[in-house]
C-alpha cells in the first residue's frame, strides 16, 4: 500500500518469512491489531529478527501511543452533564443517583 | 413507549449501565467534528436524547459506545445543514490534500527524540484539530478512540478500506506536524527537516 510506511530495500526475506517491505507495508494494520492471525504472525516473527525494522516498529508506535493519549482528559463539562441529565429526566428516565454520569 | 413502571426501571437501568458511561468519549468525538465546544455540546447532548428514545432499538450485548458515534455522527450531519455536502466536498479532495502530505516521513530522529521526551499532547491535539476532513474522524476513531476499522467504517458510513487510506493519510499528515514542531522545538537536525514544502489546509 502506497501510504504505508515506506520500505528501504532491505535484505532478502528471512527464510520461510516476508521482507522488510512487506513488513513495514503492514506496520501499521499490525500494530492496530487488524491483520489475520498468519499475517500477524508473520510480521512478528519478522520484526522479532530483523534489526533495520524493528526501529520503525517502535516509532510508529510511539507515535500512535502519543496520538491515543493526546485527549485523554478532555472530558464533557459538568454543565453538559447536568443539562443532559435534565433532558432525560423530562423524558421520562430516572436515574439511580441524581448524578449518575 | 408505552412501558409498565417495571420495564421503564429496566429500560432506564440499561441505558444507565450501558450508556451513560460514554459521555466523555461521545463528546470528544463530538468536539472533533464541531471543533467549537458549544456545538459539541448541542451534538452530545442531541446524541443521548435520541438514544435514549430509541435504546429498545439497541441490540443487547453489541457495542453501545459504537452505536452512540454513529448516533453522534449522524446528530452532527443533521444539525449542520450543508455538512453532509461538505463532507462530500471534502472527500473530492482527499488526493489534494495528501498530496500536500507526501508520501514519507523522509527522517524521523527529531521526531523519534520528541516522542519519547517531550509532553506531546497539547501540539498532537491541536494538530489534530487541523487535521482537514475526511482524515480527522478517521484518526480521531481509531486512534483516540480506540474503535476498530470495521466500526469506523460503520460509524461513517464508508468501506473499510476507505477508512483504512483516509487513517493512514491522517496519520502521516499528523507525522509532518510533528516534523515542523520538532524543528521548532529544536530537536530535529538539518536532514529531518524533509518536510519543508508540506502546507497546511
Ligand atoms: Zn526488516
Amino acid at each position: 500500500m502506497s501510504d504505508q510506511p515506506p520500505a528501504a530495500p532491505g535484505p532478502a526475506p528471512l527464510k520461510g518469512g516476508i521482507d522488510c517491505r512487506a513488513a513495514l507495508d503492514q506496520l501499521w494494520e499490525y500494530l492496530d491489531g487488524e491483520l489475520s492471525p498468519e499475517k500477524m504472525e508473520s510480521v512478528r516473527t519478522h520484526l522479532a529478527l530483523c534489526a533495520r525494522c524493528y526501529p520503525e516498529h517502535d516509532f510508529e508506535k510511539a507515535f500512535l501511543e502519543a496520538v491515543g493519549n493526546c485527549r485523554k482528559d478532555l472530558c464533557a463539562s459538568h454543565r453538559l452533564k447536568t443539562k443532559i441529565m435534565d433532558t432525560l429526566h423530562r423524558l421520562g428516565f430516572s436515574p439511580t443517583r441524581p448524578t449518575s454520569v | 413507549m408505552a412501558l409498565s413502571p417495571a420495564e421503564q426501571e429496566v429500560y432506564d437501568r440499561s441505558f444507565e449501565r450501558e450508556a451513560l458511561p460514554w459521555l466523555d468519549d461521545v463528546y470528544r468525538f463530538a468536539l472533533s467534528l464541531t471543533r467549537n465546544e458549544a456545538d459539541a455540546d448541542d451534538v452530545v447532548q442531541e446524541t443521548f436524547l435520541r438514544a435514549y428514545r430509541s435504546w429498545h432499538t439497541f441490540e443487547r450485548g453489541s457495542d453501545a459506545r459504537r452505536w452512540l458515534f454513529t448516533i453522534c455522527r449522524n446528530a452532527f450531519l443533521r444539525t449542520r445543514e450543508r455538512a453532509r455536502h461538505q463532507v462530500d466536498l471534502e472527500d473530492g479532495d482527499v488526493e489534494s490534500v495528501a498530496a500536500q502530505a507526501g508520501e514519507a516521513l523522509t527522517a524521523r530522529e527529531g521526531v523519534d527524540q520528541l516522542l519519547t521526551r517531550v509532553d506531546l499532547a497539547p501540539a498532537l491535539s491541536s494538530a489534530i484539530d487541523r487535521l482537514a476532513e475526511p482524515f480527522r474522524s478517521a484518526v480521531v476513531l481509531v486512534d483516540v478512540e480506540d474503535q476498530s476499522y470495521e466500526a469506523a467504517a460503520e460509524i461513517l458510513h464508508i468501506p473499510i478500506g476507505t477508512v483504512r487510506s483516509r487513517l493512514f493519510r491522517g496519520r502521516r499528515l499528523l507525522q509532518h506536524e510533528l516534523v515542523n514542531y520538532a524543528r521548532d522545538a529544536g530537536f530535529a537536525t538539518a536532514r529531518s527537516t524533509g518536510a519543508d514544502t508540506v502546507t497546511h489546509e
